[in-house]
C-alpha cells in the first residue's frame, strides 16, 4: 500500500475513533456524581438555586439531546459554548494549546537529540563505563515521579538557590524563557530513559547485523557505519515511542502544568471536568483524540521512511 | 454561602513545603512595610479556574474573582470587619416606618468611563440580577426586594421597595455579588465600574491587569498597578512568592504558613474567624432527634485539640455558634468544655450506649475529613462509636442536605442573621440540620423588624441561647484565613474572609 | 599463470578446537575455485580468512597471499542489504573509497554485475532476490577487484533465480576476476568451478579439477556428497488414493491483494503432493489456509471430506493434531529460552495424548539422530539442520493425517538435506510440500501442483508434470533445474 493510501485510510478510521471517544467521553462526565450546576452552586448550595441554575444552563433537557446538538454543531466546527462562563469552547482551546505546544515542541526538541546522543554513546560502549553511567542516570530519572522531580527542583533550584523561577505564574512562557527550564527538565527527564533505552537497543542490534557487518567488508568508513547504516535502523522502535510521548506532552501533562502553574491544556482539562463543563471536556477530547490519531500517523509514515520493508509487509 | 472551595487536587503537594530548606531564616519584620509608599505593581496568586473565570461581577463566584470585581466595582454596602453592613458607595440608608421602604442616598462616584453612578445604574444592577431567565449569585438576597415598586428619587437616591418588614435589609445591599455597574452593561470583555482599580488587560485563567484609579471617592490606592494571577496549587502560590514571582499568595495552608512563619522571605497574614467547623446533626430523625445525645455530642468533643490537630493551631475554639466575633455574637454564654462523665451519663439516658452512628464527610471543604476522623477519636470510650465515611466531594453537600444523620460542616463568614435565614428556619433552603420550630421562625421575625439596635440583638441573643443549648450544630472551631505576602508588602487586614477589607488592594502598597 | 590468491598451510583454532587445519590451494585471474563440504567443515573461516577477517576468539595462522583486491558477495543478500537505504547511497558511499570518478565507478560496476541503473533509486526489499543478489555482487565490483569470495549464493533461491546466479557470476568470471566460491550447492559448482576443494572437519579430503573431483571421487566422503545431490527424476506413476485433503475454489487476499485465485488441488492418504512455483506465487499463502493460519480466504478446505474451519482458534483439538505444519525457519519455530526437548514433547502432551511423552520424544527424536545430550540443549545450541529435524518430529508426534512442510530443505547443506528427505519420504501421513526445489519435488511427490500468480497452472500425477510439462513456469523451473545437473562451464 502506498504512503499516502495507507494515511488517507488511517485518516477516515481516526475520524470514527474521535467519534467513539467523544462518545464514551461524554457517558462518563454524564456518569460522575454532580453536574455543571452543582458544581457552579459552591458549597452549601441551595438546592433551588441548583435547579435554576440546571434550567438556565439548559441541563434539564435530555443528555441525549445535548450530545446529539453537539455532535451536530462540531460537524459544523463549531465545538459550543461553555456551560460556566459562556465563553466559546474553541477560546479556551485556543488559549490551553499555546502553552501546551510550546511546552511539548521545547521538550521534543530537547529530548529527541539528547536520547538519541545518549542512546548512540551507551550502544558504542556497550558495557563500558559511560554505557553505566548513561544507564544508571536514566533509569534513576525514570524511576522518579515526575511531580516529586518537580518538587525538588523548585526547593532547591526555584527557592533555595534563587537560580530560576519556581513557577511560570503569569510569565509569558515564550518572553521569559528562564520560566521553562525547570518544566522543561521534568517533562524530559522520564521519556528520556525510554527512548535513549531504544536507540541503545536498536543500535547495538545494527551493529551486529548483516548488513553492517557487510558494509564493513565493502570498506565504509566507521562513522559512516554508525550513522548512516546503523543509525537509521536503530530509530525506527525509537520514532514510535516519541510518538507515545509526543501524544503525552500534548495531552497537557496535568501533574507539571498544576505544579508550575502553566495554563495549559491540561489546566483547563482538569478545570473543565472539576466544573462537569461538558462542551469544554469534550472539546478537550476532540482536540486529544485528533493529536493522537495525526501524531501517530506521523510516526507511522515517519517509520515507513526508516523501515520501508516493515511498513510495506504490514 | 461564600466560596471556599479549596482546589482539592494534588492535595499532597501543602504538606510539603520545604520546611527544612528555607526554614533556617530569622524572624526580622521588615520596617518597610510599616509606611505606606505610593506606586508599584502588586502581583496577587489566587486560585482560579480557568472555566469559571468571567469578568462579569454578578457571575462572581471563586475568591479571585470577588476580589477582582472588589477591586473594578463597588457594591452599596459591604461588611465591616464584625460582618455587620457598613454603607459603600450607599452614602446613607433611611428606612420608612414600616421598615418597608428604604431610601437609599448615593455617594458622589464615578465610573471609570467618567459617567457618574446614578439611581438608575442602581436600579439597573439589581434587575439584572433578578432576572428570572437567570441564575446569579445575588438573586436569592436580593428577591427581597419589589423592584416593581421600587424608584428612582432623583439622580442619587434610589427607593426599594421590600416585601416585608426588614431592618436588616442593608445586608442584602452588601450581598455576595450584588455589584453595581453602568445601566446596560452586558459585555464584560473590557468591564467599566466604579472601584479602586481600571481595566488594563485580560488573559483567561492566567492573569488580569488592572491600574489606579486615581479618581475613586476613597481615595486613589497606593499601587499603581495590580495583577492577578491564576496558580491552582497551593505550593505553586508558596513558591512563587517565595522565588519573587508574586507579592502576594492567598490562601495558605496552616502548614506553609508554620514553615515560613519564621523565615525573612515570607510574611504571614491571618485573618480569625473567617470560616466556622462543624459537624451537623439532623434534628428530624434518629438518633439526634433526642436532645440529651445531641448534648452528649457536644461534650464528647475536645475542641482544644481539635484546633491543634485540624487547623494546624491556626483558629480558634468554637461554642457550636456561628460568627465568633461578629455583630450580635453571644459571647456571654459560657464556653463548652469536654465533660466524659457527664457525656457518658447522657448517653446511657439517651439508651444509646452501643450505638454506632456514621459520620458523613468529604474533601469537598478543607479540613473536614481531618476533623472527622479525629472527632470519632474523641468519641471513643463513650459507648457511642462514630464511624467516618468519605462521601464523594462533588455532590457533598447536597447529598448530606437530604441523607444522614451526621455531617461534616463548614462555612465561611456572613452575617449572624443571614446564616440563620439560610440554615435555620423551617423554610430555608439548606437546612442541613432540620432545625425547625415555630416559635424560633417568630423570633426570627421579631428581630428583623425591631428597630432599636440594643433589643434587636437581645433576640438575637435569645435565639442563640436556644441554638447552644439544643441545636444541631456542633460548631467546634474558626479557622484563620492565611494569606502569604512579600515582607515589603503593607496594609493587608486581618478581617475575616468575605468582608470588604479581605483581599482589599487598594489599601495595600510595597514598601 | 601467476596466482592471485595463494593459500598455504592455513590454520585456525579456537580454544581447543580446530576449524581449519592445513588448508592450501592456489588461484590464478580468471579462474574459480569451489570450497565445499558440509556445515562445519570450514568453508566459511577459509573464505573469512581470505578476507583477513576471523570470527572472535579465532586464531589464524599459515600464508595467505591475494594480489589486488579482494571483494565479498555475502550469503543471503536481503540480509546484507542495509533495508533503511537506497542503493544509490551506499553505492556513492563505496565509490567515494576508491580512486576515480565515483559515477564511472558505480556504472561499471552496475554494468559488468548487470543491475540496471534505475534501481539505484530502490530499497532492497523493492528488489526481486535475483536483483538482490547482482546488487551485492555490483558492490563488491566497485573499484574492480582481483578476486572475489562468493559465500552461499545460491542458497535459498528458487530454480530460475539459481541459474541466474549462475550466469552472473560466471560473465564476472570470464571478465578475468578469480572467484572462491563458498558452497554446498554441488549444481553451482558443477556450472561455474575450474577446480574444487572438497573440507572435511577443516581438512582438505580432496582437491582438483572440477569433473575429475565430482564425477570420478576418490574419497567415500566426496562420493557420498556428490549422492546426495538430488536429482530431478521422473517418478513412476502411483495408484490414485481417495482424496484426503482437498481445497476448492480457495481465494486468499492480503488486504487489497487477492494473492490465491479459485485453487482446487486435492492429495489422496499417505501421498506426497508438491506445490511448487517461483517466490511470491502464493506457494505458502495456499499452505497457510490449509493449516488454518490465514483466515481470510473463501471457499472451503476439506479434510476427509469434512470442511476444515478457516481459523485455528475455532478448530477442535482433533482438527489441530490432524493438520502439521513445519516451517521454514525452524529456528525462529522454537522459543529461545526452552529446550528444544521440552518444546518437542510438549507436543505430543497437547495433542499426540502420549503417556510417557518425554520417553516418546526422546525415541522419535533419537531415530532421526538427535541424542539426548543435544535435545536437552536450548535451541541456541543446534545447528540448522538439527533443528529442522526437531521440528519435524515435533509435528509428527501430533500423529497427523496431513503433515505441510515450508521449504524446509532450502538452506541446508546436500548431506542434511539428504538424511531430512530420507525421512519425509518414510512417512505414512499424507504430506504437502512446498518447495520450488524440483530435485527435491521429484524424489518425494506423488502429485504436483504448479501455481503461477496465485492460480493453478498445472496439476496431475508427478510423472505427468514433470515428465511432460505444459506451462511455461513448469518448463521454466524444470529446464533450469535440469540444465544444473549437466555440465555447463563459462
Amino acid at each position: 500500500m502506498s504512503p499516502r493510501r495507507y494515511a488517507a485510510r488511517r485518516l477516515a478510521l481516526g475520524l470514527v475513533q474521535v467519534l467513539a471517544v467523544v462518545t464514551v467521553v461524554f457517558l462518563l462526565v454524564q456518569a460522575l456524581p454532580g453536574d455543571a450546576a452543582v458544581a457552579l452552586a459552591g458549597d452549601n448550595p441551595d438546592p433551588r438555586r441548583i435547579e435554576q441554575i440546571r434550567v438556565t444552563m439548559g441541563l434539564d433537557r435530555p443528555p441525549l439531546e445535548r450530545f446529539g446538538e453537539w455532535v451536530l454543531g462540531l460537524a459544523r466546527g463549531d465545538f459550543g459554548v461553555s456551560l460556566i462562563s459562556g465563553r466559546p469552547v474553541v477560546e479556551f482551546l485556543h488559549d490551553g494549546l499555546g502553552p501546551t505546544l510550546v511546552l511539548a515542541a521545547l521538550a521534543l526538541v530537547l529530548l529527541v537529540p539528547l536520547s538519541v546522543v545518549l542512546g548512540v554513546l551507551a550502544a558504542l560502549r556497550e558495557g563500558g563505563p559511560v554505557d553505566r553511567v548513561v544507564t544508571t542516570v536514566t533509569v534513576g530519572l525514570h524511576s522518579i515521579p515526575e511531580f516529586a522531580l518537580a518538587v525538588v527542583l523548585i526547593a532547591v533550584f526555584g527557592v533555595q538557590l534563587r537560580w530560576l523561577p519556581p513557577t511560570a505564574v503569569g510569565a509569558d512562557l515564550l518572553g521569559q524563557p528562564a520560566v521553562l527550564v525547570l518544566p522543561l527538565v521534568v517533562l524530559v527527564a522520564r521519556p528520556l530513559c525510554s527512548i535513549s533505552r531504544l536507540v541503545r537497543a536498536g543500535m547495538i542490534d545494527a551493529l551486529a547485523s548483516d548488513h553492517v557487518r557487510h558494509a564493513r567488508r565493502l570498506g565504509i568508513g566507521v562513522t559512516r557505519i554508525r550513522f548512516a547504516h546503523a543509525l537509521p535502523n536503530a530509530l525506527a522502535p525509537a520514532v514510535q515511542q516519541v510518538a507515545r510521548t509526543t501524544d503525552w506532552l500534548l495531552g497537557g501533562v496535568i501533574v507539571v502544568e498544576a505544579v508550575f502553574v502553566v495554563p495549559g491544556l491540561g489546566t483547563i482539562l482538569v478545570d473543565a471536568v472539576a466544573g462537569r463543563d461538558l462542551p469544554v471536556v469534550q472539546g478537550l477530547a476532540v482536540v486529544f483524540a485528533v493529536t493522537t490519531v495525526v501524531v501517530n500517523l506521523v510516526a507511522d509514515l515517519l517509520a515507513f521512511r526508516l523501515a520501508p520493508r516493515s511498513v510495506a509487509i504490514a | 454561602m461564600h466560596p471556599l472551595t479549596r482546589r482539592g487536587f494534588l492535595g499532597l503537594t501543602a504538606g510539603l513545603s520545604f520546611a527544612a530548606l528555607t526554614g533556617c531564616g530569622t524572624a526580622e519584620p521588615t520596617s518597610a512595610a510599616s509606611t505606606p509608599r505610593a506606586g508599584g505593581r502588586l502581583r496577587a496568586a489566587f486560585a482560579g479556574g480557568g472555566a469559571k473565570e468571567v469578568l462579569d461581577p454578578h457571575l462572581a463566584n471563586l475568591f479571585v474573582e470577588a476580589a477582582r470585581s472588589k477591586a473594578l466595582y463597588d457594591k452599596l454596602a459591604d461588611l465591616g470587619p464584625d460582618v455587620a453592613a457598613q454603607p459603600r458607595l450607599a452614602e446613607k440608608w433611611e428606612p420608612d416606618a414600616t421598615l418597608t421602604r428604604w431610601r437609599i442616598t448615593l455617594r458622589r462616584a464615578v465610573f471609570h468611563n467618567g459617567q457618574p453612578v446614578r439611581a438608575e445604574d442602581v436600579l439597573a444592577s439589581y434587575a439584572r440580577i433578578l432576572d428570572p431567565n437567570r441564575a446569579f449569585r445575588a438573586k436569592s438576597s436580593l428577591a427581597l426586594i419589589d423592584l416593581a415598586n421600587s424608584r428612582a428619587v432623583d439622580e442619587r437616591t434610589v427607593e426599594f421597595a421590600v416585601k416585608r418588614p426588614f431592618v436588616e435589609f442593608p445586608n442584602v445591599l452588601a450581598a455576595f455579588g450584588a455589584y453595581i455597574v453602568p445601566a446596560g452593561t452586558e459585555d464584560f470583555t473590557s468591564p467599566v465600574g466604579s472601584g479602586p482599580f481600571r481595566f488594563v488587560s485580560f488573559e483567561p485563567g492566567k492573569s488580569v491587569l488592572l491600574k489606579r484609579n486615581a479618581e475613586y471617592w476613597e481615595g486613589a490606592p497606593h499601587l499603581d498597578e495590580l495583577e492577578f494571577v491564576i496558580a491552582n496549587e497551593e505550593s505553586a502560590r508558596a513558591n512563587a512568592l517565595l522565588g519573587g514571582q508574586v507579592e502576594y499568595a492567598h490562601d495558605l495552608t496552616p502548614t506553609t504558613a508554620r514553615s515560613h512563619a519564621a523565615g525573612d522571605r515570607m510574611a504571614i497574614h491571618r485573618a480569625p474567624n473567617s470560616a466556622v467547623q462543624a459537624f451537623a446533626m439532623k434534628l428530624d430523625r434518629p438518633p439526634f432527634d433526642n436532645r440529651d445525645l445531641r448534648e452528649a455530642m457536644f461534650l464528647l468533643a475536645d475542641r482544644p485539640q481539635l484546633v491543634e490537630s485540624v487547623l494546624a493551631g491556626s483558629g480558634q475554639v468554637g461554642n457550636d455558634l456561628f460568627g465568633k466575633g461578629y455583630q450580635h455574637y453571644a459571647d456571654d454564654i459560657p464556653q463548652r468544655t469536654r465533660d466524659l462523665d457527664k457525656a457518658k451519663f447522657l448517653i446511657r439516658k439517651a439508651g444509646a450506649e452501643g450505638l454506632t452512628v456514621k459520620l458523613d464527610t468529604s474533601t469537598a471543604a478543607a479540613g473536614m475529613v481531618e476533623a472527622a476522623t479525629v472527632f470519632a477519636d474523641q468519641v471513643k470510650g463513650s459507648g457511642l462509636t462514630v464511624e467516618v465515611v468519605t462521601g464523594n466531594k462533588d455532590s457533598y453537600w447536597s447529598d448530606t442536605l437530604k441523607n444522614g444523620s451526621l455531617s461534616s460542616f463548614r462555612s465561611g463568614a456572613m452575617p449572624i442573621e443571614t446564616h440563620i435565614a439560610q440554615r435555620l428556619l423551617s423554610g430555608s433552603g439548606t437546612n442541613v440540620t432540620k432545625w425547625a420550630r415555630p416559635e424560633f421562625d417568630a423570633l426570627y421575625d421579631q428581630a428583623v423588624s425591631t428597630v432599636d439596635e440594643t433589643r434587636r440583638g437581645e433576640v438575637y441573643r435569645e435565639m442563640q441561647r436556644s441554638l447552644h443549648a439544643e441545636g444541631g450544630y456542633l460548631m467546634w472551631g474558626f479557622a484563620d484565613w492565611i494569606v502569604g505576602a512579600a515582607p515589603n508588602v503593607g496594609g493587608i487586614s486581618t478581617a475575616p474572609a468575605n468582608t470588604l477589607d479581605w483581599a482589599r488592594f487598594d489599601k495595600v502598597w510595597l514598601g | 599463470m601467476t596466482p592471485v590468491v595463494h593459500v598455504e598451510g592455513l590454520r585456525a583454532v579456537t580454544g581447543s578446537r580446530t576449524l581449519v587445519d592445513g588448508v592450501s590451494f592456489a588461484l590464478a585471474a580468471g579462474q574459480v575455485v569451489a570450497l565445499v563440504g558440509a556445515s562445519g567443515s570450514g568453508k566459511t573461516t577459509t573464505g573469512l580468512a581470505l578476507l583477513g577477517e576471523h570470527a572472535p576468539g579465532v586464531s589464524v595462522s599459515g600464508r595467505v597471499t591475494v594480489t589486488g583486491r579482494i571483494g565479498f558477495v555475502p550469503q543471503q543478500p536481503s540480509a546484507a542489504l542495509n533495508p533503511v537505504r537506497r542503493l544509490g547511497g551506499v553505492f556513492r558511499e563505496i565509490a567515494a573509497l576508491h580512486p576515480g570518478d565515483d559515477d564511472v565507478l558505480i556504472a561499471t560496476a552496475l554494468r559488468r554485475a548487470r543491475v540496471p541503473v534505475e534501481l539505484l533509486r530502490r530499497y532492497p526489499h523493492e528488489l526481486s532476490g535475483g536483483q538482490q543478489q547482482r546488487v551485492v555482487l555490483a558492490q563488491a565490483l566497485v573499484g574492480d577487484p582481483a578476486v572475489l569470495v562468493a559465500d552461499e549464493p545460491t542458497t535459498g533461491q528458487d530454480p530460475i533465480t539459481r541459474a541466474e546466479v549462475v550466469d552472473e557470476l560466471a560473465s564476472v568470471v570470464a571478465q578475468g576476476v578469480a572467484l572462491v566460491l563458498l558452497t554446498h550447492d554441488l549444481d553451482v559448482v558443477r556450472a561455474v568451478a575450474d577446480e574444487v576443494v572438497v573440507l572435511r572437519s577443516g581438512r582438505v579430503v580432496e582437491a582438483g579439477p572440477t569433473a575429475d573431483v565430482l564425477d570420478r571421487p576418490r574419497t567415500a566422503y566426496t562420493a557420498a556428497l556428490v549422492a546426495a545431490q538430488p536429482r530431478v527424476t521422473v517418478p513412476a506413476e502411483r495408484p490414485a488414493a481417495a482424496p484426503r485433503l482437498e481445497t476448492r475454489s480457495v481465494t486468499a487476499r492480503h488486504r487489497a491483494t487477492t494473492v490465491l485465485h479459485d485453487v482446487d488441488v486435492r492429495v489422496g492418504a499417505g501421498e506426497c503432493l508438491a506445490v511448487v512455483g517461483r517466490s511470491g506465487s502464493g506457494k505458502t499463502t495456499l499452505a497457510r489456509c490449509v493449516a488454518g493460519l490465514h483466515a481470510g480466504f473463501a471457499g472451503e478446505v476439506l479434510l476427509d471430506g469434512r470442511p476444515l474451519p478457516r481459523s485455528l482458534r475455532r478448530r477442535s483439538r482433533a482438527e489441530l493434531a490432524a493438520v502439521q505444519y513445519v516451517f521454514q525457519d525452524a529456528r525462529a519455530s522454537f522459543d529461545a529460552y526452552r529446550t528444544v526437548l521440552d518444546q518437542v514433547s510438549r507436543t505430543a502432551v497437547r495433542l499426540g495424548g502420549a503417556a510417557d511423552p518425554r520417553a516418546e520424544a526422546l525415541a522419535r527424536l533419537a531415530a532421526v539422530g538427535l541424542d539426548e545430550a543435544t535435545v536437552t540443549r536450548r535451541p541456541a545450541g543446534l545447528s540448522g539442520g538439527e533443528l529442522q529435524r526437531a521440528a519435524l518430529v515435533r509435528a509428527l508426534l501430533a500423529r497427523p493425517d496431513v503433515l505441510v512442510c515450508d521449504e524446509i530443505t532450502s538452506g541446508l547443506d546436500t548431506l542434511t538435506q539428504a538424511s531430512l528427505l530420507d525421512q519425509l519420504a518414510a512417512l505414512t501421513c499424507t504430506v504437502v510440500l512446498i518447495s520450488h526445489d524440483l530435485a527435491v519435488v521429484a524424489r518425494l511427490a506423488d502429485r504436483v501442483a504448479v501455481l503461477h500468480r496465485g492460480r493453478v497452472v498445472e496439476h496431475g500425477p508427478a510423472g505427468e508434470v514433470l515428465g511432460s510439462p505444459t506451462h511455461p513456469v513448469t518448463v521454466g523451473l524444470l529446464g533450469r533445474s535440469m540444465e544444473g545437473t549437466e555440465e555447463r562451464k563459462a
